[in-house]
């Protein structure tokens, strides 16, 4: 529990992404909030695509990703970071507006984690939340297992 | 002299001569000399004389002896040899005799003769040849007898009989001799029976084999063999091959293989199909190929091979046996034709009784139904899929009130007993059953006109019954109309009768009557013009020309033309181009002599009209046709309206896809500004905590409800637009059940109001449970709300009847409503109330309204201000019917 948590976060609109950024902070987790606005700013992030050398990516701890993106959607983000080696074991949710049934269906079919429909309320809103990164980053650091092994 | 000398006997007695007589001449003088004394010399006389006698008596005695015993040893050799010769002779066991050359009579048999031939040695003594030959071999046998002889010779084969007269073969040995000092012949007689009988079977044999060959080389097949070398060289064929245009040389030269006769397409499946059964020790089978004759046209044989193989199971050779199959090949196929041919013909004639447009329905010979057809189906109303295979148990009671044989299964019976109690309407004339049927239970009570028939085949073998069916009702109700109006006539005929007796003898009288009748069809004929004047459909009457001899008042109107104008003239010449459909249409109505309905269209200065016409034969009193009438509607405007609905249609529909789109954003895009808000208003408090007067705390609190508010209005909104769409999951509901479910909800939202819930036991509907949930909900939210004045709310739940219909009520004593806005109660966004006082989304009742009518249902509701309201509706279904 001594290390830092980062968290990555996929938001396109900077007000969800600073409350979610004090949503997940509220938790009193020592946690390190990374974020991109967009889905190929993701990948670019995820899997290091501007860094050939592969120096500059990131390995966050658990992902947030929003499915209403511009450029790539979510659910596009979420089937190339599952298609691809180095990202295919990260803990991915679903963190959106969104209820239909298809948008639930096509997530989990695609291998999120977890699917949060964004509670209206802020302070269920921060439940979610503090429930979900209690519920991945502690897994993560059972002792004997090794990151994203819990898939 | 040397010869003399050796003859012995003259020897010895040469011998004895010589040596007495010097016995003779010296003996006396040495005697003399020897004695000297005459006394003493014939003392020597007399032994001397003695002495010679003995010598001689002994000599003779020698010879003598040996002659005698020499005799005596020729004598027992000569009996020896006799008997030996007898012993062979009668012991041989072969048949021997002699005969006499001469006489041809036995002189002697053996035993062996007398056992073949049946006579006793006695009896061979007093025959001759004669008597065992038989007569065809007489002549032979006085020729043979004749020809002079070698001491041995073979005579050949003889026919001889026994005593019994069977007659049997003998091969004749024969030796000339002497015996009794005749000239005789010794004779062996060989029986040869056997050989002969086996040598004629070896012979029939052969020609059996000859025969076998004959037929095989005659027959159609071929027999063919070849060897187990590649590409199966051929090494025996029957002259059969020659119906395949090869002669036996060609095919047996060296190198022709028995694969270069196969059709080359069929090749590579014989040789597999060989293997096949080599593979699995089959050593016969049977295959069918294609076979290339000598001038290449395909011939199909039958082959039945046999596989021959050594005792260490080596093949030694194929033996087939071709049997040339084109012929049945060919009829195999012609069958084959034939069959599809009837299954088309039939497949065919089941689409013609299909567009029959009378209902239509044939049973096989068990009265299961066969075809239904589409008329059928609309008379009946049940598609034909339920009905095919069934019989008449299961269909009958769509047309009576219980399971009755239809007219189509008393075709298939022919029992008349059963007719006259099932249909006592109905004729037989010949095979068919022809009459009119009432169905008094059937769309309340109608005739029909039924035709009914067995089907049979080709060799008069039942195969099923076809039924055809008109609707006469109409035409039964008009014929008893005409019945009356004819009686009455005929009544009135016989009064006129009367009267015209009357006006016989008055003269003027009759001339008025007559007057007074003119003036009556005259009127009658007015008011027929004007009943027809008054019709708002186009009615006219053609003659057989096509020209028009009557047109009402409307046509007149309808086309802008006058009956003077029109009148004598074809409809060609009056709507110019459109001569031959219109008169198309009336010989077919001629032709077919009964009504037909058809669709005209006409172009006229203010554009297309489109006419619905129903045209019929005019019949004159021989049952003539005299011509054509029409009556048309014009259904311009009906079509054009038809036109709009589908585009309507299609624009709602494109709304609705507009909708879906519309409300997949509201779900998402609504929703987040709102929790923006909320979130900004979580950190204001949190992280200004002591800067903000309690007042800005109010506020936030009240910017954070509306929020909360917003956000409720947006999932109802949503879930009223998905209503549309979802599926109905039709099921046993129990409106007690839910309602008792959601009152629990309800009181642990709010557990200080005192609330009564009245209800039946249960109250069982058909629906989706889920929507009702929903409707239900929101009736019982409504009647929570407006009863949170009350001190003891009280609400119920029940059913009542009104009109026949069945009608659920959810009653509160609330506060009620002025019955001036009923209409607005269901509209979304309506409210009648203070939304400060009783809040709420707005859009409640017309969510439940919609799922209401998504049940096909109706809802209202009834009330007055402070006097309660009650919500009624229905729900159709299996609960109503």
């Amino acid at each position: 529990m001594d290390n830092i948590s980062l968290i990555f976060l996929v938001e396109d609109n900077p007000d969800d992404e600073l409350l979610t950024r004090r949503a997940i902070i509220s938790s009193g987790l020592p946690i390190r909030v990374e974020s991109a606005v967009d889905g190929p700013q993701a990948l670019e992030i995820l899997l290091g695509a501007a860094a050939p050398q592969g120096s500059a990516r990131l390995t966050p701890d658990l992902i947030f990703l929003d499915l209403k993106l511009p450029r790539l959607n979510g659910l596009e983000v979420l089937s190339i970071l599952r298609g691809r080696a180095e990202t295919r074991l990260l803990p991915i949710i679903i963190l959106t507006s969104s209820a239909e049934k298809s948008d639930v269906y096509h997530a989990y079919e695609r291998g999120c984690n977890s699917y949060i429909q964004k509670p209206v309320g802020f302070e269920r809103f921060a439940q979610s939340i503090h429930a979900a990164c209690h519920y991945w980053l502690r897994l993560n650091q059972m002792p004997g297992q090794n990151k994203g092994t819990t898939l | 002299m040397k010869r003399l000398w050796r003859f012995w006997p003259l020897r010895i007695t040469l011998i004895y001569f010589i040596v007495s007589a010097l016995w003779i001449v010296f003996s006396d003088s040495i005697l003399n000399r020897l004695t000297g004394s005459l006394a003493a010399a014939s003392i020597w006389q007399t032994y001397k004389g003695l002495f010679f006698i003995t010598a001689t008596s002994a000599l003779i005695f020698g010879l003598t002896y040996t002659v005698f015993r020499q005799k005596q040893q020729a004598l027992k050799e000569l009996e020896a040899s006799r008997q030996g010769f007898s012993i062979l002779f009668s012991n041989h066991p072969q048949p021997m005799w002699v005969y006499d050359l001469e006489t041809a009579r036995f002189l002697a048999v053996n035993e062996a003769a007398v056992a073949r031939y049946g006579y006793s040695a006695d009896e061979f003594q007093t025959m001759s040849l004669f008597d065992i030959c038989p007569e065809n071999e007489v002549e032979r046998l006085k020729k043979a007898l004749e020809t002079p002889r070698m001491m041995l010779q073979e005579s050949g084969i003889w026919q001889h009989q026994d005593r019994k007269g069977i007659l049997f073969p003998v091969q004749i040995t024969s030796h000339t001799l002497e015996f009794g000092g005749r000239s005789a012949v010794l004779v062996q007689a060989r029986d040869v029976s056997a050989e002969v009988e086996a040598f004629q079977a070896l012979e029939h044999t052969r020609r059996e084999q000859a025969d076998l060959q004959e037929i095989i080389n005659r027959s159609p097949i071929v027999v063919i063999r070849w060897g187990n070398q590649p590409g199966w060289p051929i090494e025996l064929v029957s002259d059969g091959i020659s119906q395949f245009g090869y002669s036996k040389t060609e095919l047996l030269k060296a190198g022709f293989l028995f694969i270069h006769l196969i059709h080359p397409e069929d090749q590579e499946r014989v040789k597999q199909e060989v293997a096949y059964y080599l593979d699995h020790r089959q050593d016969e089978f049977r295959q069918e190929y294609r076979l290339l004759n000598s001038r290449g046209e395909v011939c199909w044989v039958e082959d039945l091979t046999l596989v021959r193989r050594d005792e260490n199971g080596e093949i030694v050779y194929f033996q087939g046996i071709l049997l040339d199959s084109t012929a049945r090949k060919q009829s195999e196929l012609n069958l084959r034709e034939t069959f599809l041919a009837l299954q088309e013909s039939e497949e065919r004639l089941r689409q013609y009784i299909d567009f029959l447009p009378d209902p239509t329905l044939a049973v096989d010979p068990n009265g299961k139904v066969t075809i239904w057809n589409r008329a059928l189906e609309e008379f009946s109303g049940v598609r034909r899929e339920e009905i095919l295979g069934k019989d008449y148990h299961v269909y009958s009671p769509l047309f009576y009130r219980q399971a009755h044989p239809m007219l189509v299964d008393l075709a298939l019976e022919a029992d008349h007993k059963k007719l006259k109690q099932f249909y006592p309407g109905v004729k037989i004339e010949g095979n068919v059953l022809i009459g009119e049927v009432e169905m008094p239970d059937f769309r309340g009570g109608i005739t029909v006109w039924a035709k009914a028939a067995p089907l049979r085949d080709a060799q008069g073998q039942l195969t099923g019954a076809l039924e055809v069916i008109r609707d006469i009702t109409e035409r039964v109700k008009a014929e008893k109309e005409l019945r009356s109006a004819r009686e009455a006539l005929e009544e009135r005929v016989a009064e006129r009768t009367r009267e015209l007796n009357q006006a016989n003898l008055l003269l003027k009288e009759k001339l008025q009557a007559l007057e007074e009748m003119e003036q009556t069809i005259r009127t009658s004929e007015l008011r027929l013009r004007g009943i027809l004047d008054s019709s708002s459909a186009i009615i006219y009457l053609y003659n057989l020309q096509d020209q028009f001899m009557f047109i009402n008042r409307q046509f007149e109107t309808a086309f802008q033309v006058s009956q003077e104008d029109i009148l004598g003239k074809t409809p060609g010449e009056v709507f110019p181009g459109y001569d031959s459909p219109l008169i198309e249409n009336n010989a077919r109505v001629r032709e077919e002599a009964c009504p037909l309905q058809f669709t005209e269209t006409l172009a006229l200065p203010d554009g297309m009209h489109t006419y619905l016409s129903t045209k019929f034969p005019l019949f004159d009193a021989a049952g003539k046709i005299y011509g054509v009438g029409g009556i048309s509607a014009d259904i311009t405007e009906r079509e054009q309206m038809e036109r709009e609905l589908k585009e309507t249609h299609l624009r709602l529909q494109a709304a609705f896809d507009e909708l879906e789109a519309f409300s997949y954003s509201v779900s998402h895009d609504l929703r987040a500004p709102l929790r923006r808000i909320d979130g900004f208003c979580q950190a204001l408090v949190e992280d200004y905590q002591n800067q903000l007067d309690p007042t800005a705390r109010h506020y936030l609190k009240r910017i954070r409800s509306g929020v909360q508010q917003m956000a409720a209005l947006i999932d109802a909104l949503l879930q009223l637009s998905r209503l549309n769409k979802m599926e109905l999951n039709i099921g046993r509901v129990d409106l007690v059940r839910l309602c008792r479910e959601i009152q629990h909800e309800l009181m642990q939202l709010d557990p200080k109001r005192a609330v009564n819930f009245y209800h039946p036991e249960e109250l069982i509907v058909y629906g989706d449970e889920k929507l009702l949930r929903i409707a239900m909900r929101n009736l019982m939210d409504n009647a929570w709300k407006f009863t949170v004045e009350r001190n003891v709310a009280e609400i119920s739940l029940s059913e009542e009847r009104r009109e026949g219909q069945r009608l659920i009520c959810l009653r509160d004593n609330g506060i009620g409503f002025d019955p001036k806005y009923t209409d607005q109660l269901f509209i979304a966004f309506q409210r009648l109330h203070d939304p400060a006082q009783y809040p709420g989304s707005g859009i409640g009742l017309a969510t439940v309204k919609r799922i209401i009518h998504r049940h096909g249902g109706m809802i209202w509701a009834e009330g007055n201000v402070n006097e309660g309201a009650a919500f009624y509706f229905t729900l159709p279904g299996k609960a109503n019917g």
